[in-house]
């Protein structure tokens, strides 16, 4: 049997070596966690698209609508600071004030 | 928009005294455009709209526990008013002394802010028109506390186009919160807290262009007086036009009559 010389056993060897190396690599990289600085940044990227895309959100009208009539049916509303203060001395619970212009349940 | 929504809604249910204040007649109120409650709401980022919206957390005695100008998200609106009712039991507790009571609200605020998700901070931007507002501010010499300081607190951070840095607006409002622990709502200067970005706001132009515009009595007042001097300004400028064209006419007129003359 005539033998490969030997400088094609060396290539063979070499290539080889290099394709089985690489692939151990690319594994190795796939399953080797993230640094701490890429997650972070990675979590970051990821925050300020979800924000962008909440920036970019239409609630339509009849959907308003639900959301306003569950405020005003659901809720009681004082009118007024000194008729809140009562309610919020007896049953100890503090006070939410919304301060808009406009009214709850028309222009706002 | 933020209301109706859980984790909001339950907490306004369930946990506290809801008072609705029509801020119409307020000095400090901004100009808004304002919408019918069928009309398209869009989403926007925290603390949009500061001087038109306020959402103040009260004891019954009448101090300021926590305080949210203009929109908030429905995530960030619940985990703030949470914070607010832990302010709470701290004020209603017997003890620690009001003083000890005011730092530890001081560090809350500012640990509260620190404490903020990724997503929070996020949704705590600035948007264009405001910053542009504040810059200009910043250009005129007046010291902001809405951008951000170097490390030894003597000049603003810049970014890497040179232009300073802002703050994040959820950071913004709890530091000024800080800076007034517990007061009571006669001496909490809303005007002042609320104080950034511009004072007209109307995220919703674009998208549906109806509604009405928001004016204080004082804005009807000037607006009524401007229309006055612009209509008799329009007045004097079409009588003068109608003069100048009578003027022409007998002019021509009389060139008519001397070329029928000769």
């Amino acid at each position: 049997m005539r033998s490969m010389p030997w400088f094609l056993v060396v290539l063979l060897g070499l290539a080889t070596a290099a394709g089985c190396g690489g692939t151990h690599a690319k594994r190795r990289r796939d399953q080797s966690p993230e640094s701490p600085e890429v997650a972070a940044a990675r979590a970051a990227k990821e925050a300020k698209r979800e924000a962008k895309a909440f920036r970019k959100l239409e609630v339509d009208g009849a959907e308003v609508i639900r959301g306003v009539e569950r405020l005003t049916a659901e809720l009681r509303w004082h009118r007024s600071l000194e008729t809140a203060v009562p309610e919020a001395q007896v049953t100890g619970r503090p006070i939410v004030m919304v301060a808009a212009l406009g009214e709850l349940d028309g222009f706002l | 928009m933020s209301l109706p929504r859980d984790p909001v809604f339950p907490i306004l249910r369930d946990e506290v005294v809801l008072v609705w204040e029509n801020l119409i007649a307020t000095d400090y109120v901004g100009e808004s455009h304002g919408y019918a409650c069928n009309e398209v709401a869009v989403g926007t980022t925290n603390g949009a709209g500061p001087v038109n919206t306020q959402i103040l957390v009260l004891a019954a005695d009448g101090t300021v526990l926590h305080a949210l100008p203009g929109f908030w998200h429905a995530e960030d609106l619940a985990d703030e008013l949470r914070f607010g009712l832990q302010l709470a039991a701290l004020w209603a507790a017997p003890t620690p002394s009001v003083e000890v009571k005011r730092a530890v609200f001081a560090q809350a605020q500012l640990d509260h802010a620190a404490g903020h998700s990724l997503a929070t901070t996020a949704r705590s931007g600035w948007q264009g028109f405001d910053r542009k507002n504040e810059l200009k501010r910043l250009e005129a010499g007046r010291q902001r506390d809405t951008f951000v300081f170097d490390a030894d607190r003597s000049l603003y951070a810049l970014d890497r186009r040179g232009d300073p840095v802002s703050k994040p607006i959820d950071l913004l409002v709890h530091e000024r919160l800080a800076a007034r622990p517990f007061r009571p709502l006669a001496a909490f200067d809303v005007a002042g807290f609320a104080d950034y970005g511009r004072e007209y706001y109307d995220n919703n132009e674009k998208v549906c262009g109806e509604g009405v515009t928001f004016m204080t009595p004082e804005r009807v007042a000037k607006h009524e007086a401007r229309q006055a001097r612009d209509a008799e300004r329009e007045a004097k400028r079409r009588a003068k036009a109608e003069a100048k064209r009578r003027k022409k006419s007998e002019e021509a007129a009389r060139r008519e009559a001397a070329r029928a003359r000769t």
